[in-house]
């Protein structure tokens, strides 16, 4: 079986996983990757629901905010941020869309917003909303980044309100949630996994540990010939044959298939 | 910084991650408090919706078990109202102040509390049950999901339990739930609150008698 065939049933299995809670399965354990408790199907915590009841109005709860980081920090220390490109059901979303992405890149505009001299710096916005917006916001005066939550409109508003026609109304945050949840498709149809390059805030805590998982990718730089093709193919847009212990690497394992000298390669320890 | 060192870091912290993660799930209760009180219920702002407020009555719970002893015996002084609040929830932080206006109650935000309160000179057993404080009796927590009428597990929550007429014959505890922070204003939400308690007490003087000598 191809890698990246085996890579997609990872996926969906595991989204399958995270959704059998109508067969009964709850569980008291966060999801180590971005996925949503309010999906009626849900069978585990979103990891930032549990850190923002941590800090809900300086109210500090130390579990709370320990179980999901160690959780994550167990999940990042192992394989980096690999959940993302293995595991993450908005990962597996993002993958149909990247098709579509990778085609509008043919348009000069498309490929100009991905391929800004600037854009890197925007790969920091996913830190400010998780300093910001999970904790600061939170604490301080009790607004939530899942208040507004694309993936809790998507997984957890929408989801609700066919299962229940007539039985609920727009809350105070709907509009604006829903106003996120379109600027949500647009960015990831127009920039491949742009939600995990820069916004996700569960792959902002996941992302330093790259710098010391276990597993990563490698790549040979002496014998590099430069092509290129790799980074052309990555779809968090890294520059791979410079790359070592990138954070923003999610070990998907693309460039280490379409390397033509196969000098891209897993480490493990 | 060396690879070698990157590696050693990487396996100290592994092993420090799996030491604490394990000893949380071994000597803390946070498994079952995830579990209870985000997993199991939903935080109605977070979903960005509010339940449909409707002040009908009914006495069938919401999942077919009986209702509590500590309910029946309070309903003997008056119409009970169990207000259901948590940590993290912007709806209940709404509606903590409208309760406490509406009922001149002083309960603290964080800790279960329970008073007879009155409301136009007639008593109202009132039970502020807080789901994130650990020392909230069994009995109480159970009642989230015996009163949960709409099956939405969303807080918060609000219940009123007087006395109805059954076509049975029976006077039994008769319900009603509302969710959310309802209404638009907190003017509003009193004046459906006492719309609410209003109607409680016209059933619950009417059957109160008859609930006494079948109690």
């Amino acid at each position: 079986m191809k890698f990246q065939i085996k890579r997609l049933w990872s996926q969906i299995l595991i989204t399958i996983s995270a959704n059998l809670g109508p067969l009964g399965l709850k569980t008291g354990f966060c999801y180590p990757f971005f996925y949503c408790n309010a999906c009626p199907a849900s069978t585990s915590a979103c990891p930032l629901r549990s850190i923002e009841k941590s800090v809900y109005k300086s109210n500090f709860a130390w579990d709370l905010l320990l179980f999901p980081l160690l959780i994550l920090g167990f999940v990042g220390a192992t394989t980096g941020r690999a959940v993302c490109a293995w595991a993450c059901p908005i990962g597996l979303l993002q993958r149909g869309t990247g098709n579509v992405a990778r085609k509008l890149k043919k348009y000069p505009i498309i490929k100009k917003i991905g391929q800004h001299k600037t854009e890197h710096y925007f790969r920091y916005t996913k830190y400010i909303v998780l300093l910001g917006l999970v904790v600061l916001t939170t604490a301080l005066i009790g607004f939530m980044f899942t208040d507004i939550c694309p993936t809790g409109f998507l997984t957890g508003t929408i989801p609700t309100l066919i299962l229940n026609p007539g039985k609920f109304v727009f809350g105070v945050y709907f509009w604006p949630a829903l106003v996120i949840l379109v600027l949500f498709f647009i960015l990831i149809f127009v920039i491949e996994r742009g939600w995990c390059r820069y916004f996700c805030p569960v792959g902002a805590i996941l992302s330093p540990f790259n710098k010391v998982s276990l597993m990563q990718v490698e790549v040979d730089k002496e014998n590099c010939i430069n092509c290129n093709v790799c980074s052309f193919n990555c779809p968090m847009g890294i520059d791979v044959p410079n790359m070592h212990r990138d954070p923003e690497c999610i070990l998907c394992g693309k460039c280490t298939e379409v390397c033509p000298k196969k000098i891209i390669y897993y480490k493990r320890l | 910084m060396k690879e070698k060192n990157l590696v050693s870091i990487g396996i100290a912290l592994t092993i420090l991650i799996s030491l604490g993660f394990g000893g949380m799930l071994a000597f803390t209760n946070i498994y079952d408090e995830i579990k209870s009180t985000i997993v199991e219920v939903i935080c109605l702002s977070c979903l960005k919706l509010n339940p449909k407020t409707t002040m009908e009555f009914t006495f069938e719970t919401a999942n077919g078990q009986a209702h509590p002893d500590f309910v029946l015996e309070n309903l003997t002084k008056g119409p009970v109202f169990l207000h259901y609040s948590e940590d993290d929830c912007a709806a209940c932080d709404i509606m903590f102040p409208v309760l406490k206006q509406f009922f001149s109650v002083e309960p603290q935000k964080g800790i279960s509390y329970h008073t007879i309160t009155a409301f136009k000179n007639q008593s109202v057993p009132y039970f502020y049950i807080y789901l994130d404080d650990e020392n909230t009796p069994e009995e109480w927590l159970n009642t989230f999901d015996i009163y949960d009428k709409d099956h939405i597990q969303g807080l918060p929550m609000f219940t009123v339990v007087t006395l109805g007429y059954e076509h049975s014959g029976d006077i039994k505890p008769y319900y009603t739930t509302l969710y959310s922070a309802f209404k638009e204003n907190d003017e509003q939400r009193i004046q459906l609150l006492t719309e609410l308690i209003d109607e409680a007490f016209e059933l619950y003087n009417e059957n109160k008698e008859g609930f006494g000598h079948h109690h």
